[in-house]
């Protein structure tokens, strides 16, 4: 697959950045070889177009003055784009803003866009304009990394989108966190966002306000897969028996659970609920303990068990919390929660 | 559900065909389990025993019923491996003896049937049946019962023993002998030309030199009885010395058994064809009868001895347990090592055949090793070729010459050192034949 | 860890690692958690700086200027890290089902060679396996739906004890069978008396051990030595066990408390699958397999 992939970004990038319809020309030639399944012999291409350059008067045997040094014969496909990152400006300049350039080879399509843009040209403005928002140089990279086809957008629109938020009385801080969280987040469009907000806004009955902090907390969350989203919602809702008020505590205060996989949470819920004994109105208050995974709550659990320091009664001493159970190291939980020590836990993690 | 509910709709696309609905399995419902029926299931009783029998099938003395129905069907000639045995499941088996190709089996009940017995009964060793008056039966394949002529409905059957053709029963009420006793066997008068087979005539002896009989063995032509002070009496046939009465003649009546065993106190007698061992109360061995596969070596180097011998070049220890096969020894000491010699497979591989020194065996190859370092011997029973060790763990082992897979290995071939035959039960008892083995075992649970 | 230079760390991974394996997951996603631990650690450390690059620039008609400078082809932004997770060659000696947790001997680079030796060598593993009476279950293990119930108030200690016994027995017997000598050969003799064997087929499960360690109505625990056995072998054992004690039995865990030389002190919990706990494990690990010899080379049938 890699060597199809690269097949189709074989172009010339020696010396000066050709204009990109010169490449689409050289392109175009490669295509037809390869439509008129013949050997392709870049060399030969190179030839033919060195031939239309140089002056047709000028003997072969007089000694060359011309600066000929771009004169190469054309790359070999390429698995990744280690074979051009040295002669092309645009990928060292990508390079400096720590763009990690591998990534990009597992989506077939980037590379042969990304090769043939030209920094000054397509990225620069873009760059700015990022900048103009607020975002450094690392979370440019990582925008960058996350988003290569950013550059296809228009730049105006981008400002739409902006301005949309803007309209929408998101603040500066709120659309800086919106795009540095979700490098996704500007290639949607205007009206794509607002259906998105609007879904939420309605489904889990948010104010505007709501809306607006959810959003800054958890970017990603909106223009996540809604099919996703609404089975965790019915996972949540039928499943684990919270009522829709209930559900928008948890939206608010655990925006990632709606994120996660069902069945993990499921899991965890089922083990809260059905075996400690949780009931749903506790659960509700601090909803962050069904993002943490199974075996990690169910070992704490039954260490505490074996130690008979299970108290989850909030008027009785010894209280222990869910959160102080799910967080924290281990050793923080075998000396500080279960007041035994690290090694005793391990040795009884090795009866489990 | 919601999982379901993904997968029939992805199968639907894939094939696009109507598929049935899976029934619901996930999640499980922990409550459906309380909906169900609590089984209970039977425990058996404290008195209850099962019996398992293997080897030879034809002489009926497994209580197998083995009838040639077609001549062109393969008929299992023996049983290689044990056989749960039917009529134990319907009869409270307590005891056993296997003879020469007859099973006597003891039941407990308060019925005037005790005694049941099957197999070859050419001298109406296990009775006289006969389905037409003035024809008994030959062969019986399955048990049926045996009458004694006891006084008490209530008395109970304590030991049975049997010979190549008579058959011992102690009772509480005395010893009932019979069968076969053109050597005198059951201790009466020989009368020459005797008809056995039609014969149903049992003797019974209440006490022998006024003394009660604790215990009786029956080697293949002759009987030994032990009184309650430790004396052996013997009747029987005498032609190899083992009745041990310092003659080589046939001996009609129960007459005390002198030599080096007149002053000892007799625990057990032990033997299967014309050689015996005695066990006293201190845990000496003595021996009489047929030793030319040198069991023993007196003086004089008879073969024939007809006087009782101390065995004192054993050096075993104090021995726990004897067996005494055709040609071969086999003692157990309070350690649980057991010790072979004479001829024949004695049990430590193919190449030993002949020892006169005790041969012993090592303690892993009756199961003892790192991980049941309690199993040790505690029982050992001598068949005719073969022999049998019984272990603290209820497990038997089994070694010698395989006549008709009666060491029940599964296999028909000679077993050269002991080796553990698989049987459903915790072995209490084993009873050895000719060519077949009876075991009495407590079930599981 | 003093040493901070990766390629040193990426020669030392040449032999085993023990690692405990915990339940509900499968040994291919522990192979995976491992191989991406490992590839993590190395590429946090100090690796291999980029590869000088010899440029040569300028009209060649004119003037060429020859410089040296760090080849960007070689950058670990453009090509990966150093360290890539397919590189590392990884695979365990002893395979736990799914529900089944304990022991695992994972190779790593070279160490799959010791593995594959451990594995064809058949040791011996312990398992400690719990079952519950009074329900069976589909399949034979506690996730599994309930089909029957039954009483479990006549099982005594000294029932169990006794069942395990005589199971154990008749599986040693089973040992020779499958050994593959001649029972009536000398050699069959002397192998017996040297005590329990290897089986030469590497299919048929044996149990050299069983013995009950934990009795509480309705739950027990009992305690396995075996060799070529399987999980749902052992599922099936607990199943066996419940039938033949007039009840119904399932398992409720599975877990392997020993390989060969390698217990449970040894194996790293899941908490610890990092490189620099899995270096001092290899380390370990080396000194086992350096002090038994037999674990990777074997001469005897007899069992050690």
């Amino acid at each position: 697959m890699l060597r199809r992939l690269i097949k189709t970004c074989t172009v010339r990038t020696l010396g000066p950045f050709r204009p990109l319809s010169s490449v689409q020309k050289i392109e175009n030639k490669i295509s037809t070889v390869e439509n008129s399944s013949e050997i392709i012999d870049p060399r030969l291409v190179s030839n033919s177009d060195n031939l239309n350059e140089n002056p047709p008067e000028s003997s072969v045997l007089q000694p060359c003055k011309e600066d000929i040094s771009y004169v190469a014969p054309y790359l070999r496909p390429s698995f990744n784009f280690a074979a051009y990152v040295n002669k092309s400006h645009t990928l060292q300049q990508l390079l400096k803003l720590g763009v990690r350039l591998y990534k990009w080879e597992k989506n077939q399509e980037v590379p042969p866009y990304i090769l043939q843009l030209d920094f000054d040209k397509d990225i620069k403005s873009y760059i700015i304009f990022l900048t103009d928002l607020g975002l450094q140089t690392e979370d440019l990279g990582k925008l960058i990394e996350k988003n290569p086809f950013i550059f296809k957008e228009d730049l105006e629109n981008l400002q739409v989108r902006i301005n949309y938020l803007k309209y929408k009385k998101f603040t500066d801080e709120m659309i800086l966190r919106i795009v540095q969280d979700n490098p996704m987040w500007l290639s949607f469009s205007t009206q794509d966002i607002d259906k998105k907000l609007g879904f939420f806004q309605k489904s889990f009955s948010l104010t505007g306000n709501e809306v607006r902090s959810l959003t800054a907390r958890k970017p990603r969350l909106i223009t996540y897969d809604i099919e996703h989203i609404k089975l965790n919602m019915f996972v949540i809702k039928e499943e684990m028996g919270f009522t829709p008020e209930e559900m928008k505590q948890i939206v608010l205060q655990t925006p990632k659970l709606f994120m996660n996989n069902q069945h993990r949470i499921l899991k965890t819920f089922d083990y809260i609920h059905k075996e400690m004994n949780i009931p749903l109105e506790t659960i509700v208050k601090m909803p962050q303990v069904l993002t943490c995974r199974e075996f990690r709550i169910k070992q704490r659990h039954q260490f505490l068990q074996k130690l008979g320091k299970l108290q989850f009664d909030t008027k009785k001493p010894n209280y222990i919390s869910l959160i102080t159970l799910v967080s924290g190291s281990d050793a923080h939980f075998a000396t500080e929660v279960a007041g035994s020590s690290i090694h005793a836990f391990n040795a009884f993690l090795k009866t489990m | 559900m919601l999982n379901n509910t993904k997968r029939v709709s992805y199968c639907i696309l894939a094939f696009n065909k109507r598929f049935m609905s899976v029934k619901r399995k996930y999640p499980i419902n922990p409550d459906d389990a309380k909906t169900l029926p609590v089984f209970e299931y039977g425990v058996s009783k404290d008195s209850y025993r099962r019996v398992f029998v293997w080897g030879n099938l034809q002489t009926g003395a497994l209580g197998v019923p083995y009838l040639k129905k077609n001549r062109n069907t393969l008929q299992r000639e023996c049983l290689g491996a044990p056989k749960r045995l039917g009529f134990a499941e319907k009869f409270p088996v307590k005891t056993a003896a296997c003879g020469f190709g007859f099973t006597a089996f003891a039941v407990d009940t308060d019925s005037g049937h005790k005694l049941y017995g099957t197999g070859l009964n050419t001298d109406s060793q296990i009775g006289r049946h006969e389905i037409r008056s003035g024809h008994p039966l030959e062969i019986i394949y399955f048990p049926q019962p045996i009458h004694l002529p006891l006084k008490n409905p209530k008395t109970k059957i304590k030991k049975i023993s049997a010979g190549r053709a008579h058959l011992a029963v102690l009772t509480d009420e005395g010893l009932f002998l019979l069968g076969n006793n053109s050597y005198g066997q059951c201790g009466r008068k020989i009368i020459q030309d005797e008809n056995y087979f039609m014969s149903n005539y049992i003797n019974h002896v209440r006490h022998i030199d006024g003394q009660t009989i604790k215990d009786i063995e029956c080697g293949q032509d002759h009987t030994l009885a032990i009184t309650e002070n430790g004396a052996v009496f013997s009747c029987g046939w005498g032609a190899d010395g083992q009745t041990g009465l310092g003659t080589f003649n046939n001996v009609s009546v129960f007459s005390r058994v002198k030599g080096d065993i007149e002053s000892e106190h007799i625990i057990k007698v032990a033997s299967r064809s014309d050689f015996v061992l005695a066990l006293n109360n201190k845990g000496e061995v003595f021996g009489w009868g047929n030793a030319e596969y040198d069991q023993i070596r007196n003086q004089r180097n008879e073969q024939q001895i007809c006087h009782p011998t101390h065995l004192k070049h054993l050096g075993v220890g104090k021995v726990q347990d004897v067996g005494a096969g055709g040609s071969f020894c086999v003692v157990v000491n309070d350690k649980g090592e057991v010790f072979t010699w004479g001829f024949g497979i004695l049990g430590a591989g193919p190449k030993v055949e002949q020892s006169f020194k005790p041969i012993k065996l090592a303690e892993s190859l009756f199961g003892r090793n790192d991980f049941q370092p309690d199993s040790r011997v505690v029982k050992v029973v001598c068949g005719l070729s073969y022999a049998v060790a019984v272990t603290s763990l209820g497990d038997i082992y089994a070694w010698g010459r395989n006549l008709r897979s009666c060491l029940g290995l599964g296999s028909e071939k000679d077993q050269y050192f002991p080796f553990k035959v698989s049987l459903g039960g915790y072995v209490e008892r084993v009873f050895c034949g000719y060519d077949h083995t009876v075991a009495i075992c407590k079930p599981f649970i | 860890m003093l040493i901070k230079d990766a390629p040193v760390i990426w020669d030392s991974l040449r032999s085993i690692i023990c690692v405990y394996k915990p339940p509900n997951v499968t040994c291919q996603r522990v192979r995976q958690t491992i191989i991406t631990a490992v590839c993590t650690g190395l590429n946090e450390m100090e690796c291999r700086p980029p590869m000088d690059y010899v440029s040569i620039e300028g009209n060649p008609s004119t003037q060429l200027t020859v410089t040296v400078k760090p080849n960007l082809a070689d950058h670990p932004l453009v090509v990966g890290p150093r360290y890539q997770i397919e590189d590392l060659k990884c695979s365990w000696s002893n395979y736990l089902g799914l529900h089944s947790s304990g022991v695992l001997l994972l190779g790593l680079r070279n160490g799959t060679k010791a593995a594959k030796l451990i594995r064809e060598n058949r040791p011996t593993r312990s398992y400690r396996v719990s079952g519950r009476f009074g329900e069976a279950t589909e399949n034979g293990f506690k996730n599994e739906k309930v089909v029957e119930r039954s009483t479990y108030k006549h099982i005594k200690h000294a029932n169990i004890n006794k069942l395990l016994a005589a199971m154990q027995a008749s599986h040693q017997k089973e040992m020779f069978k499958s050994c593959g000598v001649d029972l009536q050969s000398q050699t069959a003799y002397e192998m017996a008396c040297e005590g329990p064997i290897r089986p030469a087929d590497s299919k048929l499960p044996v149990i050299y051990g069983i013995k009950c360690v934990q009795f509480e109505p309705p739950d027990f625990v009992i305690e396995i030595q075996c060799i070529n056995e399987y999980e749902t072998y052992l599922k099936s054992l607990i199943h066996e066990i419940g039938a033949k004690l007039r009840s119904t039995a399932h398992c409720t865990g599975i877990q392997c408390i020993r390989h060969s030389y390698f217990t449970l002190e040894n194996a790293l919990l899941r908490k610890h699958w990092t490189l620099q706990h899995i270096i001092t494990n290899m380390e370990e690990c080396i000194a086992i397999i350096d002090e038994h010899e037999n674990l990777v080379k074997q001469k005897k049938a007899a069992l050690q």
